[in-house]
């Protein structure tokens, strides 16, 4: 039955649901910050008042864990099974002469299920190993499908690039670099331009004739056009490099403290620039 | 005739992008920042596709979810949430939403699902 409302430090408010409902998202690592409750929408009190919403707000025994992890894995192996002997277009759900672009948002729907980062920090290694498997299988079928419908690139939509992302300073501080970037709406060369040094791999390019030596910190301040906030991230030099052939002199930075929120934006991004380079 | 999005989210950030995505769609789009506003909307000029965030002041999506079936409206509700568990989105199907959209999303699947809603949409003919 659902009969609770939840709300966070911001006042924003999540109901009505049930007990279930919310165990599941607290076990998904989702409800971090529930500061008050309603059972009528209108009026809340602390989360203390509910003896039974801290309850499953808490966390689960290793027991209940471990046991829904291996259900996950069997899940997911019943599933990959099912889906190698099937069309691609079956497991996608769209129709079989569906054009390039529903198949990658279909794609792009189903992968984000199975992104490594997505799981909990304790899951088990066998969890990790059935996304990781299911995340390659459904990659190498939309590599598949791209590589059918390779006729012609799709119409580019969209305005097209307006300037290029850039290096605002970079100010050597003691033994550490500060780092300021411009990210242009449509341009994310620092986070994808290395084939190494990029974000899907926690890294990005910095463009710079500047030397710099492998594990020296980096403050690093990106603003992104268009939009109020700037991100800050602390990493350390991973690729002190003079240029790799086609690629402007620079250096790459792991990220080692990039928050959650902060990825999941600059990702998105990133997605969305995609989209206007077709 | 033009057919109305509404985007309800409470994030000025994640209100941009979803503009965004829906560039190249025939459609009128407007926001809200809170569930009152998205319910006041609703009321005044029902959209046809309503792309609704599940955590906002006010008033959550989903009593936003709940009045607009209560209220019997044609608009069809894709809700976009970074709640995306299943239970959850199980629960939001059943309430009335026409589709679940994890955060965060790809441009092109949010274009594709609001493409379909929009198709899905009954045609109403001008007065």
């Amino acid at each position: 039955m659902s009969n609770y409302w939840l709300a966070d430090a911001d006042a924003r408010v999540l109901g009505p649901i049930g007990l279930e409902v919310l165990a599941d998202l607290a076990a998904a690592g989702k409800l971090a910050q529930v500061r008050a409750v309603s059972r009528d929408g209108h009026s809340f009190a602390p989360l203390s008042n509910f003896p039974e919403v801290a309850a499953a707000l808490g966390p689960r025994s290793s027991e209940q864990l471990s046991h829904a992890q291996a259900s996950a894995v069997s899940r997911l192996r019943k599933w990959l099974e099912d889906i190698r002997a099937q069309p691609t277009h079956e497991f996608f759900r769209v129709p079989p002469n569906a054009t390039t672009e529903a198949y990658r948002a279909a794609f792009f729907t189903l992968i984000k299920r199975f992104y490594p980062d997505r799981l909990a920090p304790d899951a088990t290694m066998e969890l990790r190993r059935a996304c990781e498997d299911v995340f390659l299988f459904l990659s190498m079928r939309m590599i598949e499908i791209e590589r059918l419908h390779r006729v012609q690139p799709p119409p580019v939509q969209g305005p097209p690039p307006i300037g290029k992302s850039e290096v605002l300073s970079l100010d050597w501080r003691g033994g550490s670099i500060d780092v300021k970037l411009k990210v242009k709406a449509h341009d994310v060369r620092f986070f994808t331009m290395h084939p190494e040094a990029n974000f899907r791999a926690d890294s990005l390019y910095v463009e710079s004739t500047e030397a710099a030596t492998a594990g020296t910190p980096v403050n690093l301040s990106v603003q992104f056009e268009g939009h109020p906030s700037t991100i800050t991230a602390w990493g350390r030099v991973i690729r002190p490099d003079a240029g790799t052939v086609g690629l402007p002199r620079g250096f790459g930075v792991k990220l080692l403290d990039l928050g959650e929120g902060d990825r999941s934006f600059i990702r998105t991004w990133i997605a969305r620039a995609s989209t206007h380079h077709g | 005739m033009k057919r109305t999005v509404l985007i309800a989210d409470d994030d000025v950030l994640a209100r941009t992008m979803l503009r965004d995505c829906l560039q190249g769609l025939e459609c009128i789009i407007t926001e809200a920042h809170d569930g009152e506003q998205t319910l006041a909307a609703l009321t005044a000029d029902p959209p046809a596709v309503l792309l609704l965030d599940l955590v906002m002041p006010r008033l959550s999506g989903l009593d936003v979810l709940r009045a607009i079936r209560e209220r019997a409206l044609p608009t069809r509700v894709l809700v976009i949430s970074s709640m995306d568990t299943t239970a959850l989105s199980q629960h939001t199907l059943v309430e009335g939403a026409h589709g679940f959209i994890g955060k965060p999303f790809h441009p092109l699947e949010v274009k594709a699902a609001v493409a379909g809603a929009l198709a899905a949409y009954p045609e109403v003919a001008p007065p």
